[in-house]
């Protein structure tokens, strides 16, 4: 299966009556194994809104023997790859002075650890996130340095959440403390994002001419933003410095698609746009983050299951009532029931993934293996709206450095920002300090 | 219509008489405004003994509640230094929230007068510094005007929203606002993206010359009776028949060609028949063999759209006895090509090909110079102002390059033309800096052109506004306004509806909304859709008509379609297309009845009289409620109970909780009033089992019962009203917040529109006259925004 395909062949068969299972036909594209180097790691974080039931979700027992409560219950073929973590909290995602708005503000600090200042305009700010910070530095290895996907279009309208911008509410990913990464939602858009515009078979030759257009359109832009740029003020030259950045991401992709020429053929099919059936659709965003990574055309992803705040109602499970409004349930048993089952749900959709992930061959085991997947989000109880026991799985063995198949309980109020520093030191990105982390997590490897 | 005197409005053929309600909402510009003068009241001499004998206790220095210390305020100096606490001190009071309930009151002419010191001391920033209007972050065009403007510059429909743009991100309820529209890589990808595939829309680069001749391999054809691939031809093994699909363009006259070929057996050669579709052409002997194939060609007529070529065989021959060569005969199929139309001239280049290609190279115009000219037109636009020599020279070096590619002219002008629509002067909307005495200057002629096409058009100046800017007499008072008259009669001004209401009264919510599907099996895509139509086309007619803009809340008339009339129980409104209904029944008319405000304020299962209250407050009457404590509950009282009890009976409960009280107390009866319409705004006379009560008690103890009454009481608010509008409309045209130096701008509007009639002309004009559109602060004068941090 090692064979070379042009990538112009792959896209023509994209036409074709027959298209091909989605992952099951598909070839590894870079082989990992025997003499070729070792297999990349692989970072994603999944985020869910609203907190969970946590009474169904944390077991009571830790160590290799927990018994996973119901909501878990559909990890069970992946549960020896993966890590249920309880006891880690997010403290700058309370309010700390700031008032009301939740919602908003602890989405923007899941990935960055850091007190999202109170705007609905003028002067956002958060922090960067984990996953921009390790795209920074691992980033130009890959075609695209991250993906940012999600299920949910950003708000439309109003301040989103009691003064905070819906700039908050729905990015979880940061470049910069003032640049949230907006998410792909369609995922026809991530397909061509990732593979190519499947109705513009372009031939090699056009290919590499386009390369050249773009770039010379590029550095001639670039260059009248950096002359605009002397005669503008800070608030102006921040927004060219936001425009330089993008041009620079560009060029990147550029040069690194110049350097991979034939890698990245899926043998799957161009999707049509956004599934009407919310299952399907979270399932076919999946299965695209499955390709991007074993084509090894980015290594870090975000994807984003719903907005923070998301009030969607779940009519397939009979959960008619939004998921928001259910989440201030004051005890109420019939709606911390009905929570439980979106719970559960969401959960489900990431044990798909998680298994997707397992039944791709990489090297001498699988992609999962070669992989780091967080899942969570960063308010424990939606009635509480507490920021600790924050509910969070850590799927794939990261290469053998994460002992998996354990329910591990760490001391309360531990920050959920050591997780993201032990995960950025494995993938080699060491940093001093993030968010409110106080050090590194012990014993994700026992 | 102010002042404290009794209301009479003639409703549904009633009179109603309204009186005494008029302190029910917390103003912040009270008629005794302030006057030109230094305040006459001290700060230290009159307001901080009143601070002190009420507020100190819990505000001061011994406690210092919501890390409030009143005591460290000594003097005006001090409390300009902290406006943001002020305002929100004076949103307090006016809202009587402070004190607590629990605290003995400030007499009334102690608050009065300490109200009216706040808002004069915080409306006149300090009286020795100039008027500050402010500074626009550049703004970068959202997805309405970026569709808007390639339309207008290039002639191309462009849709943002189909090609995958991500969301602009909303600021002050708008999508237009400079420091919150930013510019990730991926919306750079697709702008670079979109750049291409626009132009190429827009651009004819085929040699159109000569018919078109399209080619299409036999192997894929589907085959019916018996044939497969063989080598790089289709054997036709049995009788049967190939299909190959083909698209036709434009009906017209082409040439079909089949090339084919036999295995040939028996007596006769193999036989092909044709047809086209179902029309039987003619039959061919077929004597040529696989070595050497021959061409069959007819001349056809064929429509537009997909046609079958379907070639048979049809005297298949099978012998076993015969010797190998000729046992066996079978049809060989190499290709069928389709060229033209013939008969037509090539058509015309699209509009949009013309429009760009204002020069073409001749006989005394080079290619480059004839690229110059178009590239330097196109810039010029796109920039929306003057290019210089130096700039075109550089965008030229692209033409350079793809000439020296060996690209053709049309094409080599496609590059240079993408790097326009990519460049930070096409993406963003740049306003240059002034160093002025001053420390303001005057918007050019150019950028205030800009503004205003984007404020009232939501795409780039046309002809005229560019002409008057070159000329430099744009900012002429006659001409400008003269100018702005033009654009509101003109059908772009239409955006303004779409772009401005709609976003204003949180309607673009209504997209995302899903009603309980088993609870509201009426609610679909097409009555959504009617229902934003009957809000955006109300405001577009008070535009275009120019009426008042109080009927936006009492207009007698609406627009409605018959599945809309329907679902309002109104009767005589037949067929799909929305159109201007009068109505009769009071229970109608005016923005706070439609279906779409109320579908947007409701839960997916019930009415959520709390959201429909906020909605008032914050939309209409611009007195946002102070978000909920953050321990709320949407409703903490669900014992099996009180389920029984209708949703207004448990609201009554929730309201028990005195942390809950003070801000629901101002919400909930307005919510109240509008408990006959149900989550997707269709009337009701029952909530489930419970009869509906839409009596409601305001704080001040004033009384009113059900959406007529409310409406009139709103409309005997018309400052209010108007302040609020104008404030939003100030927003969406500035692209930026409104701030506290705004607030003479505001007062401004306000009282110009209330003294013309409300007409909607007076306020757009006011807006586009005002000094915060006109003028922008200088550089080094960023003082204001930073300091107040």
């Amino acid at each position: 299966m090692s064979r070379q395909i042009s990538r112009r062949t792959v896209l023509r068969g994209l036409g074709a009556a027959v298209a091909l299972p989605a992952l099951e036909a598909m070839a590894p594209l870079r082989v990992f194994a025997g003499d070729t180097p070792k297999p990349p790691l692989r970072m994603a974080f999944f985020s869910i809104p609203n907190g969970v039931n946590n009474t169904h979700w944390f077991p009571k027992d830790v160590g290799a023997d927990y018994v996973p409560p119901k909501t878990l219950a559909s990890l069970a073929p992946v549960r020896n790859d993966l890590l249920v973590i309880s006891g880690l909290a997010h403290d700058k995602a309370k309010a700390n002075g700031d008032g009301p708005g939740d919602h908003a503000r602890s989405n923007a600090t899941y990935l960055t650890g850091c007190q999202a200042r109170k705007t609905d305009g003028r002067d956002i700010r958060a922090g960067v996130s984990v996953d921009q910070i390790a795209a920074e530095k691992n980033g130009s290895k890959t075609r695209l340095a991250s993906l940012e996907l999600g299920c949910e279009k950003g708000a439309m309208a109003g301040n989103c959440d009691s003064g905070y911008s819906c700039a908050y509410s729905s990015a979880i990913s940061w470049k910069s403390p003032t640049l949230p990464m907006p998410k792909e939602i369609n995922p026809r858009a991530v397909f061509t994002r990732l593979f190519g515009d499947p109705n513009q078979i372009a031939e090699d030759r056009d290919r590499v001419k386009q390369a050249l257009y773009r770039r010379s359109v590029l550095d001639l832009v670039g260059e009248d933003a950096r002359s605009l740029d002397k005669d503008l003020g800070l608030a102006d030259h921040r927004k060219l410095e936001e425009y330089l950045e993008a041009v620079r991401s560009i060029e990147k992709q550029i040069q690194a698609a110049e350097k991979d020429d034939a890698r990245h053929l899926p043998a799957m099919e161009a999707p049509e746009g956004i599934p009407t059936d919310f299952p399907t659709y979270l399932r076919l965003m999946m299965d695209l983050l499955v390709v991007a990574f074993q084509t090894d055309t980015t290594r870090i992803s975000t994807f984003v299951m719903a907005n923070e705040g998301s009030n969607r109602t779940f009519p397939w499970i009979e959960v008619r009532d939004g998921h928001h409004s259910l989440s201030h349930h004051g005890g109420n048993v019939d709606k911390t029931d009905k929570i439980q089952k979106i719970d559960q749900f969401y959960v489900e959709q990431f044990s798909y993934f998680v298994q997707k992930m397992k039944s791709v061959p990489e090297g001498d085991g699988t992609l999962l293996d070669n992989s780091m997947l967080v899942y969570g989000g960063a308010i424990g109880d939606g009635n509480r709206h507490n920021h600790n026991d924050l509910p969070i799985l850590l799927a794939g063995k990261a290469q053998g450095t994460v002992t998996t198949g354990r329910h591990v309980r760490y001391e309360r109020d531990t920050p959920l920002c050591n997780l993201f520093l032990s995960m950025l030191d494995r993938v080699g990105v060491e940093e001093k300090s993030f968010g409110d982390g106080t050090g590194r997590l012990n014993g994700l490897k026992s | 219509m102010s002042g404290k005197s009794a209301v009479a409005l003639v409703v549904g053929g009633g009179i109603l008489i309204l009186g005494g309600l008029l302190l029910l909402w917390p103003r912040f510009h009270s008629a005794t405004g302030p006057s030109e003068s230094v305040p006459a009241v001290g700060f230290a001499r009159d307001i901080r003994p009143i601070l002190a004998q009420h507020c100190y206790f819990c505000h001061g220095n011994k406690k210092t509640k919501a890390k409030l210390n009143l005591e460290l305020f000594t003097d005006e100096v001090s409390v300009l230094k902290a406006r943001k606490t002020w305002k929100k001190i004076y949103d307090q009071l006016n809202a009587r929230e402070m004190p607590p309930e629990e605290k003995p009151r400030i007499p009334g002419p102690d608050l009065e007068k300490m109200t009216a010191w706040i808002e004069t001391t915080l409306d006149r920033p300090d009286p020795s510094a100039p008027r500050d209007p402010g500074r626009v972050v550049m703004r970068r065009l959202n997805r309405v005007e970026y569709r808007n403007t390639i339309r207008d510059l290039v002639g191309v429909d462009f849709n943002p929203n189909a090609e995958d743009f991500p969301s602009d991100d909303v600021g002050y309820g708008f999508d237009n606002i400079g420091d919150v529209l930013s510019l990730p890589p991926l919306l750079m990808e697709k702008y670079l993206a979109a750049a291409e595939k626009i132009l190429d829309r827009a651009i004819v680069t085929e040699d159109r010359s000569r018919p078109k001749a399209k080619r299409y391999d036999a192997r894929a054809m589907q085959v019916s009776g018996g044939g497969s691939p063989d080598g790089d031809m289709l054997t036709l093994f049995a009788n049967g028949e190939g299909v190959q699909p083909v698209e036709i363009a434009r009906a017209g006259k082409y040439l079909v060609r089949i090339r084919a070929a036999g295995e040939q057996a028996g007596s006769e050669p193999a036989r092909m028949s044709l047809k086209i579709d179902d029309r039987a052409i003619r039959i061919y002997d077929i004597p040529a063999t696989r070595k050497n194939p021959q061409t069959v060609e007819e001349k056809l007529e064929l429509a537009a759209g997909r046609r079958n070529v379907i070639a048979g065989f049809i005297n298949d021959y099978y012998n076993p006895e015969a010797k190998p060569s000729a046992r066996d005969r079978n049809l060989i199929i190499d290709y069928v090509e389709i060229v033209g139309p013939v008969d037509l001239k090539p058509p015309e280049p699209p509009e949009s090909h013309r429009r760009l290609f204002v020069s073409m190279p001749g006989v005394s115009v080079t290619k480059r110079q004839a690229a110059a000219e178009i590239v330097a037109r196109f810039a010029r636009l796109a920039f929306r102002r003057p290019i210089s020599p130096a700039e075109l020279e550089k965008l030229m070096t692209l033409f350079d390059l793809a000439e020296r590619q060996g690209d053709l002219f049309e094409s080599a002008v496609k590059l240079p033309l993408q790097a326009v629509l990519v460049s930070p002067r096409f993406l963003f909307r740049i306003e240059r800096d002034g160093d002025t005495e001053t420390g303001a200057h005057r918007l050019d002629d150019h950028e205030l052109a800009s503004r205003l096409s984007y404020f009232l058009w939501s795409t780039m100046p046309d002809a005229e506004l560019f002409e008057l800017a070159e000329k430099g007499t744009l900012h002429v008072p006659e001409t400008y306004e003269a100018q702005v008259r033009r654009m509101l009669k003109d059908p772009r001004a239409k955006s303004l509806a779409e772009n401005f209401a709609i976003q204003w009264l949180q309607l673009r919510r209504l997209e995302a909304h899903a009603p309980d599907p088993k609870r509201f099996p009426a609610w679909d895509e097409p009555l959504r859709a009617a229902m934003h139509d009957e809000a955006a086309m109300l405001f577009d007619d008070i535009v275009k008509e120019d009426r008042s803009v109080l009927e936006i809340l009492g207009a007698r008339y609406t627009f409605l379609n018959e599945r809309l009339a329907k679902h309002y129980g109104i009767d005589g409104v037949k067929g799909p297309e929305m159109r201007r209904v009068d109505l009769t029944d009071p229970r109608r008319g005016g923005i706070l009845t439609m279906g779409a405000v109320l579908t947007v304020t409701s839960n997916p299962t019930r009415t959520a009289a709390v959201k429909r209250g906020k909605w008032v407050l914050e939309t209409i009457l611009g007195t946002p409620p102070p978000p909920p404590l953050p321990d709320a509950g949407e409703l903490r009282d669900e014992t099996d109970e009180d389920r029984k009890l209708s949703l207004r009976h448990r609201l009554e409960k929730h309201r028990a909780d005195p942390s809950c009280a003070a801000c629901h107390k101002r919400m909930d009866p307005i919510g109240f009033a509008f408990e006959n319409y149900d989550p997707v705004g269709a009337w009701r006379d029952t909530d489930g089992p419970h009869p509906i009560d839409t009596a409601a008690t305001l704080p001040d103890g004033s009384s009113f019962r059900g959406p007529v009454e409310l409406r009139a009481l709103i409309l005997s608010r018309q400052d209010d009203f108007v302040r609020c509008l104008s404030e939003k409309m100030l927003t969406y045209a500035l692209g930026r917040g409104v701030e506290y130096y705004d607030a003479s701008t505001v007062k401004a509007i306000r009282k110009a529109v209330v003294e013309n009639g409300c007409r909607m002309s007076t306020l757009l004009m006011e807006v586009a006259r005002s000094y915060p559109f006109q003028y922008r602060r200088d550089r080094n004068q960023g003082g204001a925004e930073v300091k107040d941090e």
